[in-house]
């Protein structure tokens, strides 16, 4: 049976105002309404993957302050999916909704507990939550009323500290790594790089959106995979290269598949 | 409209790098991409070498977008994910070439 999200009495219990809804054509708003239902579920399941850091932090003996800030992402990303639910319920959708693939966690037994966690955290935060840092900027600048705008920031604000912990703890470990972890780390970087390009290619799928449904939340896909790609090109290959990764040479290789045929 | 979507992505990009403390390198391409076609850090990358990111005429974002789209390569649905997925795995053949 597959889980469901409801989310139903926590949205209804602080509900939220989107004024000047009826001026928007009914497409526009289901473009933001479905783009807000899917960020619901996703945020939710996403709990999971912090979750799963945890074991892996012990592990690899880092500081208790790193685990406790992990501790409090499973429940920030918890909250998103209600903060997504209450857009979702105040744009006249139904709060509820079947969980995506749970996918697993890998556990990395090719590596030991250090380069395992920074195979996660490379993936997490080094790349997906610093993507999710510049779109969720992004859509905030565009966000057309106080209500949106807040929702925007508060999710902003966390996802922030989520990208900003990858990088601070590779600025802690990164130094004392030799050059054969570099060098396993750097051929990692090839299927996390791979992962990114899949997992952020529905954009492509997308049309681009009007300023109004786009100030709604609804997805302009041109320009949201535009910030992907500038994201990952301008900000996190010369971030891991800066701690002696090869990321270029990684992406070089992830989409080079792609780009040859 | 493509002028304020185009100030929106910028600031947040400068967001992300400021996340990553690489601020200083992404206001250096802010500034490069005003005055001409967006080249990306990964411009110096040789074409023999599998790709050409920093073409002239087209960014990176659209020579991807375009081969991904001729090639219909798959994602992980239908619609846009939020959220960090979850990592992938190691592949046995990625670990044997970096250490080779």
């Amino acid at each position: 049976m597959t889980p469901v999200l409801d989310l139903r009495r926590e949205a209804r219990r602080d509900p939220l105002e989107i004024p000047g809804l009826d001026a928007i054509p009914a497409e526009e708003r289901a473009a933001a309404l479905a783009n807000w239902r899917e960020r619901m579920v996703s945020e939710h399941a996403s709990a999971r993957v912090f979750a799963a850091l945890i074991p892996r932090l012990m592990a690899a003996g880092v500081a208790r302050r790193h685990v406790a800030a992990v501790s409090a992402m499973i429940g920030q990303e918890l909250d998103h999916a209600v903060l997504c639910a209450r857009v979702v319920v105040a744009l006249g959708g139904e709060a509820k909704l079947p969980l995506p693939p749970l996918t697993a966690v890998p556990a990395h037994e090719d590596a030991g507990p250090l380069e395992g966690l920074l195979r996660d955290v490379i993936s997490v935060s080094c790349c997906s939550e610093t993507v999710a840092v510049a779109l969720v900027a992004t859509e905030r600048e565009q966000a057309g009323t106080a209500s949106l705008r807040g929702v925007l920031g508060k999710i902003l604000a966390d996802e922030v500290k989520h990208a900003r912990f990858g990088w601070r703890l590779l600025d802690e470990v990164g130094p004392t790594l030799d050059a054969r972890t570099r060098a396993r780390l750097s051929a990692y970087l090839v299927a996390v790089f791979e992962h990114q390009i899949a997992f952020h290619s529905p954009f492509l799928r997308l049309p681009s959106a009007s300023d109004r449904a786009v100030s709604l939340g609804a997805p302009d896909g041109p320009s949201n995979w535009r910030v992907f790609v500038d994201t990952i090109t301008g900000v996190t290959i010369p971030g891991l290269e800066r701690h002696g990764l090869d990321a270029e040479r990684a992406f070089r290789r992830a989409t080079s598949a792609v780009l040859a045929a | 409209m493509n002028s304020t979507r185009s100030i929106a992505r910028r600031r947040g990009l400068r967001m992300a790098a400021q996340v990553a403390s690489i601020a200083g390198v992404v206001a250096a391409s802010a500034a490069l991409s005003q005055a001409a076609p967006a080249r990306p850090a990964t411009a110096n990358i040789a074409p023999q070498e599998g790709v050409m990111l920093g073409d002239e005429g087209k960014g990176a974002a659209d020579q991807l977008g375009d081969a991904i789209r001729v090639r219909n390569a798959s994602g992980c649905g239908c619609s846009p994910c939020w959220g960090p997925p979850a990592p992938p795995p190691m592949r046995a053949e990625l670990l044997e070439e970096g250490l080779s």
